[in-house]
């Protein structure tokens, strides 16, 4: 099954819209090395696009859908919570494969992030929690607002939560410039928090206080 | 300079020859394959922050 249906190009695109363990207890089928990049790397035989290590770790986990003796291949199917919702035992072919994912994703209510988008979304806030650690304000409020453009899951709360404490940065930094004695000091400071931390609402308020600093 | 070139082609399909047989067996690279997760609970979270299904397969060497 591994071998055949793992590889089929419409397996390989349903699963996108999953997320993936395989348990896999021997390594006996081996490795083959592969340059990914500019790396060498030892990946499996049976799976092909991870090390053997992969999915003996996933074996570690077959106590949390398996009890005693069971039949091999079976293939569990979850919400997000780990909870079961179907199991099939015995090998797929990769349509009826493919037909069983869509089925478990029927039964996941609500908006789904498929992988694509999904790592999109990391490289985002990674970007704007590397930024936001450096004092780049500008970069981490255009990472988090492009992040919190994408739909579906927890990413907009998640991007709506950094770039509200970014605003509230922002608001520390305006009570500190609008204490500031020196009118041009005052100044410079309101008007790189305005250009900082737009389009938060502490820019806009920035660019008020600045308007009216004469 | 015929017997330069022809020893040229013979020492490149040669080595194209020896090229071929130690390629590994066909199969999708990272990134273009299914994305397998080695940890249950980081693969629960991420499935979380997605709101997708999990698919836990079981298998054994035949």
């Amino acid at each position: 099954m591994a071998e055949s249906s793992y590889k089929d190009a419409k397996v390989i695109e349903a699963s996108r819209n999953l997320v993936n363990i395989v348990a896999h207890q021997e390594t006996s089928h081996g490795t083959k090395e592969v340059i990914v990049g500019r790396e060498k790397q030892k990946l499996c035989n049976e799976y092909h696009t991870v090390p053997c290590e992969t999915h003996t770790s996933g074996w570690t986990f077959v106590g949390r859908y398996f009890q005693g003796t069971f039949q091999t291949p079976t293939t569990v199917f979850a919400d997000p919570s780990g909870k079961e919702i179907s199991r099939h035992v015995g090998g797929l072919s990769g349509g009826e494969l493919v037909k069983k994912m869509n089925e478990a994703l029927a039964k996941v209510a609500g908006e789904k992030v498929p992988l694509p988008v999904w790592q999109m979304a990391k490289a985002l806030s990674n970007d704007g929690e590397i930024a936001r650690e450096k004092g780049e304000t500008k970069k981490a409020v255009e990472a988090y607002t492009k992040l919190s453009r994408l739909r579906g899951g927890t990413i907009k709360a998640d991007a709506e939560a950094a770039l509200k404490k970014l605003d509230e940065e922002g608001e520390r930094q305006l009570a500190a410039a609008l204490a500031e004695a020196s009118v041009d000091e005052k100044k410079k400071a309101l008007r790189r928090i305005s250009d900082e931390f737009k389009p938060l609402p502490v820019s806009a308020k920035a660019k008020k206080e600045l308007d009216s600093v004469k | 300079m015929k017997t330069t070139s022809l020893a040229l082609a013979l020492a490149l399909a040669a080595a194209g020859a020896a090229h071929a047989q130690n390629r590994p067996s066909k199969g999708p690279l990272p990134g273009q394959g299914i994305d397998w997760k080695a940890d249950f609970d980081a693969a629960v979270k991420e499935a979380t922050a997605r709101n997708v299904p999990l698919m836990f397969t079981v298998h054994k060497d035949n």
